[in-house]
């Protein structure tokens, strides 16, 4: 059995040119390696005079290296992963921790155990509630700007849209971030950018613009709104909780289970990497998500290997979903049954659209729809059911549209999906007993 | 989806157009009627929101008539990963001669996938797949598909080896592989715009070969704007089958030329009517034709006594007979182009016996003459004993076979591959008693004989005896690598420890040797004695 498939080491580099590097170290080193119970550990000559000592923590996936690389995981780290995904655990050497992987593992199992006893500094309800009423008491000043706006914008009408200037919206835009509201800006941005020679342009300007009526009429009358709704809102808005907050927040609701990683999807832009991380409570039947981002390749605090089951608490942030969360208490990769609870194409369906129409802002549900089997058809991939009900796969590379055929051979299979206005996408699917990530 | 009223007042706006509710749906404007004293914007506004969620509330989920059933369940593996029918094809992609670009990019998904993680296929059936492909891949590894292939993922540097990478990519094969094919493909259709020019010939060959229809869809689709040595070869493959009865073929050239122009389109119009000519020639295969060739023969016109082609005023009556076959593309102001080539097929369709009967001459003389014709173009050679010799093979009549083998018998022994007429105890005694042949035809016999008739199964112990009996007495008469080549031919069929000792010290004698001493003569004649009882032990067995 290997500890890692080349793939979750791939995932688990800060970028491609990483995984490059990696692999030529990996190719050139002279692989000494050895394990404990706890950790796997290896020198490699680097450019520096002395080899550079490398470790894995196994029990809770970290990396650590002595070379100077800002990088996370470095180059020598993903070099010693690549080798345990190409050579068996039971081929390698046990040996006594040395000194340098002994201190760096009690380190982390101490850390642990401090976090999880550290006493809670609760934060006082009221000085939460006098900050949020703060915020919403200007926001209702505040987004009468947009209204007015929105109302000229339909009176104008669309026509003359396209050869407005930039400082048209740039100037609202400015206004919403002065007005601490810049969730606002994504629907204006959507408005900015659309491409005008694309037809149907003018049912994509006018659907931003009835999200940002429906939010105008949201902010004036929040004193009625129901309290996840509420709080939705105000993530929607860019009022972000800081994780600490999240943490301290005795309202929180914490999630304890056994999840299942399910995918690990990235994005670039300008330096800044953002990773949504999919999991899903075994015994809870929850779907969970982390965002967090990293600068120029700096790396995550967290490492989290696709594929790979972990007990832990999560803090989940409060709305309407409840989906986002932050992680509380990370224990160990566990292995647990699960009790699946998948729905019918319908269903799931009919569920996201129920929430869409509840919460008009729902972008994404996240859910299992059961008995599905993937196919091509004019170029696009589907998840179809025996009533050949379709759901459309979006993203979906010919990689893992061969990887699910593959592995299902024709099956049925129930697939974990984000399902949102474009389709499905498809995170993992759940085959003979087992999740395989995609 | 929204209507179009809609979208209409939103472009023009609320200014200048009173807003009538009646746009939206009739739903919406119950809602709507509530709230008729708001202001126009705010109507519209919610008017707008309320068909939003109108619409996004009715979203049913689509269908696609029996797509599910598109997909059906794969079939059970029989083997561990390897099926029949993907070795035949691997086999069939490594002899170079057949690219299939489906499978070749098929090839390339898969290992670039496998490569990216060890996933479709496991790693731990990769040494199964390759001991079973180990067969095909040693015969075939030096030529064209494997190496070509290799070489793209070779370059990626995932793997330490290039034997690690094989098993890789030749454990992507099997009832999976091929199912999964299908599933991504739908049909084995080929998608012309992707290939390039030597694959589409490729696919080409392949349609014409096995469905005509396709093939002149082919040729209307692509061949005007096929690159000119595509159309040539092209222009090539047709003539190899060509009929009287393709009336597409004809009329699609026909059209063809009567719509292009140019010194290009005048070289095809030529090789067309070559083409024609086989064609014609192969289905007005009668008394006409003989003819022709009887005087061809009887050199009553074509050629001087020495051979030679006579000047082309004096061909052009002889050649009256074949008009119907527009001899005219042939003539310029050389003399006559092309004749080599017709006397080549001449000699290819004409039946041997038809042949020395009509001209009556005995076979011998026939095969002799044949041998000796000198060629009529200066640039371009044709073997005019080959085409006797495909005749032989085609009509397949032994007894010719044997008279040219016997005439050839003192030449390279290049026509050995007539042999494969014969059954293995044939050859033994053919080879027996006509041993020049072998002697003369250094690797040829022991090519044929390993490779193309695969005969180690069967081949007699006696002949291998044989043959090695001429290795150990014939030293002198083959080079160093010849004889460790001959040597592990021999020695390869059967992998007998003694015959492959024997062939261990006849290498080493060689390579120690270097040139025969006479001191050393007497110690290596003893050796090759010792060797020559050990491997009739051996073989006695």
């Amino acid at each position: 059995m290997n500890q890692f498939t080349e793939e979750q080491v791939q995932d688990l580099a800060p970028d491609a040119a990483s995984v490059k590097a990696a692999l030529k170290v990996y190719g050139k080193a002279n692989w000494e390696v050895f394990k404990s119970e706890r950790a796997v550990w290896s020198s490699i000559k680097g450019s520096g005079s002395k080899p550079y000592l490398v470790r894995i923590d196994l029990s809770n996936t970290a990396f650590k290296c002595s070379c100077p690389s800002r990088k996370f995981p470095c180059k020598h780290g993903l070099s010693l992963a690549f080798y345990l995904a190409r050579n068996e655990m039971d081929s390698i050497t046990v040996a006594p921790e040395p000194i340098w992987v002994e201190e760096w593992i009690d380190k982390r199992v101490a850390k642990v155990a401090k976090t999880a006893s550290k006493p809670k500094k609760v934060v006082s309800p009221e000085k939460v509630k006098k900050k949020s009423d703060d915020k919403w008491k200007d926001a209702v000043v505040n987004i009468l700007h947009l209204e007015l706006w929105l109302k000229d914008f339909v009176n104008n009408g669309l026509i003359d849209l396209s050869a407005k200037s930039t400082v048209f919206f740039d100037n609202l835009i400015r206004r919403m971030v002065d007005f601490k509201m810049p969730g606002i800006n994504t629907f204006l941005r959507t408005i900015q950018n659309v491409n005008y020679g694309q037809s149907g342009w003018e049912h994509k300007v006018l659907e931003q613009v009835h999200l940002l009526h429906l939010l105008v009429n949201s902010i004036k009358s929040h004193e009625r709104l129901d309290p996840d709704y509420k709080k939705e809102l105000e993530l929607l808005l860019g009022w972000n909780i800081k994780k600490d907050e999240l943490l301290l927040n005795p309202d929180t609701e914490i999630v304890d289970d056994v999840w299942k990683i399910l995918s690990v999807i990235r994005k670039e832009e300008e330096g800044l990497t953002s990773r949504k991380t999919y999991l899903y409570g075994v015994t809870t039947n929850r779907f969970a998500y982390f965002l967090d981002f990293s600068f120029r390749g700096a790396g995550f605090s967290e490492t989290y290997v696709k594929g790979r089951k972990m007990q832990a608490k999560l803090a989940m942030y409060p709305g309407v979903h409840k989906n986002r969360a932050v992680l509380k208490i990370k224990g160990s990769d566990t292995n647990a049954e699960f009790n699946l609870k998948p729905l019918s194409f319908k269903d799931a369906n009919a569920q996201y659209l129920e929430r869409r129409i509840k919460f008009p802002f729902t972008f994404d549900w996240l859910g299992l729809v059961a008995s599905a089997k993937i196919a091509h058809h004019d170029d696009k991939i589907y998840l179809v059911n025996e009533n050949d009900e379709i759901l459309h796969c979006f993203e979906m590379s010919t990689e893992r549209f061969l990887s699910v055929l593959a592995i299902t051979k024709g099956h049925w299979f129930d697939a974990f999906v984000v399902m949102n206005e474009q389709g499905v996408r498809l995170l993992a699917i759940y085959f003979n007993n087992k999740i395989y990530s995609l | 989806m929204l209507n179009q009223s809609i979208i209409k007042a939103a472009l023009l706006g609320l200014k200048s157009n009173k807003i009538d509710k009646t746009i939206f749906y009739p739903n919406v404007q119950n809602y709507l009627s509530d709230a008729s004293d708001a202001s126009d914007e705010l109507l519209f506004l919610n008017g707008l929101s309320l068909s939003f969620q109108y619409f996004n509330a009715g979203k049913e989920l689509m269908k696609i008539e029996k797509l599910g059933s598109q997909v059906p369940i794969c079939p059970e593996e029989e083997l561990s990963v390897v099926d029949a029918p993907w070795i035949r094809a691997l086999s069939t992609i490594s002899k170079g001669d057949f690219l299939s670009l489906n499978y070749y990019s098929f090839l390339r998904i898969l290992a670039e996938k496998v490569l990216a993680q060890h996933r479709i296929f496991p790693a731990d059936k990769m040494i199964k797949v390759l001991t079973a492909l180990q067969e095909v891949r040693s015969k075939e590894r030096r030529r064209l598909g494997f190496k070509r292939f290799y070489k793209t993922f070779a370059d990626r540097k995932l793997y330490q080896s290039f034997e690690e990478l094989e098993a890789v990519v030749v454990a992507s094969f099997g009832v999976s592989g091929s199912w999964i094919y299908k599933m991504m493909n739908g049909s084995d259709e080929v998608d012309l715009d992707e290939l390039n020019a030597k694959e589409r010939l490729v696919v080409f060959k392949e349609y014409w070969f096995s469905n005509k229809q396709k093939s002149i869809s082919f040729l209307v689709g692509f061949y005007e704007h096929e690159t000119p040595t595509n159309q040539k070869k092209i222009l090539s493959i047709i003539g190899q089958t060509l009929t009287m009865d393709d009336k597409d073929v004809y009329s699609f050239f026909e059209s063809f030329f009567e719509n292009n122009s140019g010194k290009r389109i005048d070289i095809l119009r030529r090789y067309f009517e070559t083409v024609k000519l086989f064609a014609g020639l192969q289905y007005t295969h009668n008394q006409l034709v003989e003819s022709v060739f009887e005087k061809i023969w009887a050199r009553k016109g074509l050629l001087k006594k020495s051979l030679e082609l006579l000047p082309a005023e004096q061909l052009e009556p002889i050649l009256a007979p074949l008009s119907f076959l527009e001899m005219d593309s042939f003539v310029d102001e050389d003399g006559l182009q092309g004749l080599d080539l017709k006397l080549f097929f001449l000699l290819q369709i004409v039946p041997v016996e038809r042949a020395t009967q009509l001209l009556n001459v005995k076979l011998e003389k026939y095969i002799k003459t044949i041998s000796e014709i000198k060629s009529l173009e200066k640039n371009k050679s044709f073997d005019l004993l080959r085409a006797l010799l495909r005749n032989v093979l085609k009509n397949k009549n032994k007894k010719i076979a044997l008279a040219i083998l016997a005439q050839s018998k003192k030449s390279n022994g290049s026509y050995v591959e007539l042999l494969l007429l014969f059954s293995d105890l044939e050859i033994y005694n053919f080879l027996e008693k006509n041993f020049a042949i072998i002697d003369n035809s250094e690797l040829d016999v022991f090519e044929i004989l390993v490779k193309e008739l695969n005969c180690q199964e069967t081949w007699p112990k006696k002949l291998t005896r044989l043959m090695l009996n001429r290795l150990l007495t014939h030293q002198h008469f083959y080079s160093y690598a010849d004889r460790r080549n001959q040597a592990l031919w021999l020695g390869g069929p059967f992998y007998h420890k003694d015959v492959m000792q024997i062939v261990d010290q006849l290498i080493n004698l060689d390579e120690h040797k270097g040139a025969w001493k006479t001191d050393e003569i007497q110690s290596t004649i003893q050796n090759i004695d010792i060797a020559k009882s050990a491997f009739n032990n051996a073989l006695n067995q």
